[in-house]
C-alpha cells in the first residue's frame, strides 16, 4: 500500500513545525507532548491503563512532513493530553493502534483516505466516508479534484460492482446457511443516509456493519479552502439539530486562539439559545425514536412543542434550523424584549408538556419492553471508543462538557448532570428526558437573571483579515448528542492549516457493531437501538 | 366521436382528469439525505400538515412512491442509490430538487470539489427546484403546489435531460 501513495516533496527551506502548545487557557490542552512513531503503541496502552480514552485522531500536513495528533481525555477530572507523533520527512507511515484501541480503528481508517497515511498492523485499512476506489486524498494541502464528479461516479459503479461479485461468488462457494440484509442507505429508521450491514441467522442478527460516508460533503476541506470567517455557516450544517451549539464550538475555539473576550450580554443570549436549540434537538430525537418503534403520536406533539423553539430562535437568528448566529466575539444581533418575554412563557408551558410526555410514553409497556435490556452499553465501550453526551451519561458516568470544561458563564448557573446506570436503549431516553428538565433549569436562570443593556457583540471583535496566531488548539463543547470539537492548526495566516470536527455521531457509529452483534438481537431490535442513540448522519460523515 | 373516428373531446378530459387525481393524491419517497430531510419532516408534521395536499403520505418503498424529494446534499457515494431508486419508482413519476444543494450543490459547490453533484438534475430529470438552504416548510408546499399544477398543465420535465444529453 504505501509505494501506492505518491511521494510528498518537500520544499528546499522547510519552515519549523507549529511548536508544541502550552497551556490550557490558551490552547486547550493540558500537555503537549512530541514523540517519535514508534512510541505510540506504548502510549496508547499507558493511557488506556490510566483511564484516558481516545478524543481524536487528527493528522495535519506541515510542509516538510506530517504529524498525527493524538487527543487524550479522562472523564473523573478533565486532563486533556496531546501526543504529536512527527513522521520523517518522506514517511507515510505510523504504526496502527487498533489493536490495543478500537476507537481507533475508524479514525485511522479517515485518515488513511484523507491523507493517504498508512497505518502499520491496521486490520482493514480500507475507504471508510469516500466511495471504494477513490484514487486521490482529499485533505492534502492544495487538493483539487479534476474532473468530472459523474466520470468518477461511473468508475465507482465499476468498482463496487466488481467488489459485490466478489463477495457474492464467496458466499456461493461456502453455501452458508447465514446471509447478509442491506439496511439502507435509504431506509426510513435509518435517519438519513446510514448503511447497515446485517449478517444474519435467520431471524437473528449476527454481526452489524455500519458502512457511512454517505453523506460526506467534505467539511474540513472547505474549512481549509477558506478563511476563519468563512467557515460560520458550516457547522450548524454538520449537526442540524443543534446547531447553535455547534456555531459555539467553532466560533469559541478562534475566540480561544484570539484571545477574545465575550460581553456579559451576549454570553446569556448564547446560554439561552443553544439550550432551547438542546429541547428542540431532543424533541426530535424523542419524535422519531418513538415513530421507529412504531408510535405515530409523540412524533406529531414533539413536533408541535418543537415549532414554538424554532419559532423564538428564528426570531433573533433568522434561520430555522441551519443558524449563522455566532461570531468571533459575540453574536451576529441582539434579541429583543420578546425573545426574553415568549421564552419564559415556552418554559412554562413545556414544563408542563414534559409531565405529558412522561406520562404517554415513560409508563407505556410496549415501549419498556421495546427498550430495557437492549442494546447495553458497558463503560468499557464508552472508554473505549470515546462516547461523550447521553450514550455515555446512561452508562452512569457523569461527564458533561458544560461541567467538566465550562465554557461561556455555564458555571454560573445552577444544573445537575442526569444520569442512568443501566446504559440500555430506555436508559438513554431517560437521560434526555431528564436534559430538557436541566436544559429548562438553566433557562429560567437565565432568563430571570438576563442583563437589561449590553454589548452583544465585542466592540474589540475582528471582522476582516483575521490571522490566527501560529499554534494548535482545541476547544470543545457539549452539543446534543456528545461532545464537539474542533481541533484546529494554524501557521499563522488567514486560512487554516488544519481544521478537524470532532464530532460525538462518529464515536458512537463506529462503536455501534461492539454492542448490537453477538446479541441475538433481532431486526427491529436493531431499529430500536440506532433510534435510540440519536445520531446525525451528517455529524458522523461530515 | 370525430368524423375521423378519434374520440377527440372526450379522451381528451379523461387524460385530464388523471392528472387531476395524480396531482392530488402525490405520494413522496420517504427519503431524507441531509438538513432539508428535517424540514420535509417538520412540513408533514403537525404545524404544516402536508396531508392537506394530498402529498402527506410518504412511502418507504420506492415502487409506492410517485414523487422523489430530494432533500439534501446528493453525495458521490449517493448518487448510484438515487439514480436506483429513481429507476424503481413506476411512471409517472416526480422529482422535487429541494433546497440549494440538490439544485446546484449549495454551499457545499466550490472549485475542485470532490464529494458531492452539483446538482440532482445531474443523473435524474427534475421538475421542480426549491430554493433555500433549508427551503421553509412553506416552500416545500409551494414546490408541491407547483408540482401540482405541471401535472395539470402537462408542462413537466422530459425524460432527455443533461443526463442523457
Amino acid at each position: 500500500m504505501p509505494d501506492e501513495i505518491p511521494v510528498l516533496k518537500p520544499p528546499i527551506t522547510a519552515p519549523p513545525a507549529v511548536p508544541p502548545p502550552a497551556g490550557y487557557e490558551k490552547t486547550g490542552f493540558h500537555t503537549a507532548i512530541d514523540i517519535s512513531p514508534e512510541k505510540i503503541v506504548d502510549v496508547v496502552q499507558k493511557m488506556k491503563a490510566a483511564g484516558f480514552f481516545l478524543e481524536t485522531l487528527s493528522p495535519v500536513e506541515h510542509p516538510d512532513h506530517f504529524q498525527i495528533s493524538y487527543l487524550f481525555n479522562r472523564w473523573e477530572k478533565p486532563d486533556r493530553q496531546l501526543y504529536r507523533v512527527h513522521l520523517p520527512p518522506g514517511s507515510f507511515t505510523c504504526p496502527s493502534v487498533t489493536a490495543h484501541l478500537g476507537g481507533a480503528d475508524w479514525q485511522e481508517r479517515e485518515a488513511f483516505e484523507m491523507f493517504g497515511l498508512h497505518f502499520d498492523g491496521h486490520p482493514n485499512l480500507k475507504h471508510l466516508l469516500l466511495p471504494e476506489g477513490t484514487d486521490f486524498f482529499p485533505l492534502r494541502k492544495g487538493f483539487k479534484f479534476e474532473g468530472d464528479s459523474l466520470e468518477g461516479l461511473k468508475k465507482q459503479e465499476a468498482v463496487q460492482d466488481a467488489l459485490h461479485a466478489k463477495e457474492d461468488r464467496e458466499a456461493l462457494g461456502k453455501n452458508v446457511k447465514d446471509y447478509f440484509i442491506n439496511m439502507g442507505p435509504q431506509h426510513p429508521s435509518t435517519h438519513g443516509v446510514l448503511r447497515l450491514l446485517l449478517h444474519m441467522d435467520g431471524e437473528r442478527v449476527l454481526n452489524v456493519e455500519p458502512v457511512v460516508g454517505y453523506a460526506h460533503r467534505a467539511d474540513e476541506r472547505i474549512g481549509m479552502n477558506n478563511n476563519w470567517q468563512q467557515f460560520y455557516p458550516y457547522p450548524a450544517r454538520v449537526d442540524y439539530l443543534g446547531g447553535m451549539i455547534y456555531n459555539w464550538g467553532y466560533v469559541g475555539t478562534v475566540e480561544k486562539a484570539l484571545g477574545i473576550e465575550v460581553p456579559e450580554r451576549a454570553q446569556y443570549i448564547r446560554i439561552a439559545v443553544c439550550e432551547l436549540n438542546r429541547i428542540a434537538s431532543h424533541l426530535l430525537w424523542l419524535g422519531t425514536f418513538l415513530l421507529d418503534l412504531g408510535s405515530f403520536t409523540p412524533f406529531l406533539l414533539s413536533m408541535d412543542d418543537r415549532e414554538k423553539i424554532l419559532d423564538i430562535i428564528e426570531r433573533v437568528s433568522g434561520e430555522r434550523i441551519t443558524y449563522v448566529y455566532f461570531r468571533f466575539g459575540g453574536l451576529a444581533r441582539d434579541v429583543d424584549d420578546e425573545f426574553v418575554e415568549g421564552s419564559k412563557k415556552f418554559v412554562k408551558e413545556f414544563r408542563k408538556k414534559l409531565k405529558d410526555y412522561e406520562t404517554l410514553i415513560t409508563k407505556n409497556v410496549i415501549f419498556k419492553n421495546r427498550t430495557q435490556g437492549v442494546g447495553i452499553i458497558t463503560r468499557e465501550i464508552a472508554n473505549e471508543y470515546g462516547l461523550t453526551g447521553p450514550n455515555l451519561r446512561s452508562t452512569g458516568i457523569s461527564y458533561d462538557m458544560r461541567k467538566a470544561e465550562p465554557y461561556g458563564i455555564y458555571s454560573q448557573f445552577q444544573f445537575d448532570i442526569p444520569t442512568d446506570t443501566a446504559g440500555d436503549s430506555f436508559g438513554r431516553y431517560l437521560v434526555r428526558m431528564r436534559e430538557m428538565e436541566q436544559s429548562l433549569r438553566i433557562l429560567e436562570q437565565v432568563l430571570n437573571q438576563f442583563p437589561k443593556g449590553g454589548e452583544y457583540i465585542s466592540p474589540k471583535a475582528p471582522s476582516r483579515n483575521i490571522k490566527v496566531p501560529r499554534g494548535e488548539y482545541y476547544f470543545a463543547v457539549e452539543g446534543a448528542r456528545g461532545q464537539f470539537g474542533t481541533h484546529a492548526v494554524s501557521d499563522g495566516g488567514e486560512i487554516p492549516q488544519r481544521l478537524k470536527l470532532n464530532t460525538p455521531s462518529f464515536h458512537t457509529m463506529s462503536s455501534f457493531a461492539s454492542f448490537t452483534g453477538g446479541h441475538n438481537y433481532q431486526t427491529s431490535d436493531i431499529v430500536a437501538i440506532l433510534g435510540s442513540l440519536d445520531i446525525v448522519v451528517p455529524d458522523m460523515d461530515r | 366521436m370525430t368524423k375521423d373516428g378519434a374520440l377527440g373531446m372526450s379522451f381528451h378530459k379523461l387524460n385530464d382528469l388523471v392528472d387531476q387525481a395524480r396531482a392530488q393524491s402525490l405520494w413522496p419517497l420517504t427519503f431524507g439525505l441531509h438538513c432539508c430531510a428535517i424540514e420535509m419532516m417538520a412540513a408533514s408534521a403537525s404545524r404544516y400538515d402536508l396531508d392537506r395536499f394530498g402529498a402527506g403520505v410518504f412511502r418507504p418503498s420506492p415502487r409506492q412512491a410517485d414523487v422523489m424529494i430530494v432533500a439534501g446534499t446528493v453525495s458521490r457515494k449517493m448518487a448510484p442509490a438515487i439514480k436506483t431508486l429513481y429507476d424503481q419508482m413506476p411512471a409517472p413519476k416526480y422529482v422535487i430538487a429541494m433546497g440549494g444543494c440538490a439544485s446546484a450543490g449549495g454551499p457545499y459547490q466550490y472549485e475542485g470539489q470532490y464529494a458531492i453533484l452539483e446538482g440532482v438534475d445531474r443523473i435524474v430529470p427534475v421538475d421542480i427546484y426549491i430554493p433555500g438552504c433549508p427551503p421553509r416548510p412553506e416552500a416545500l408546499i409551494q414546490g408541491i403546489l407547483q408540482l401540482q399544477e405541471k401535472i395539470r398543465k402537462k408542462e413537466l420535465a422530459k425524460q432527455s435531460t443533461r443526463a442523457n444529453a
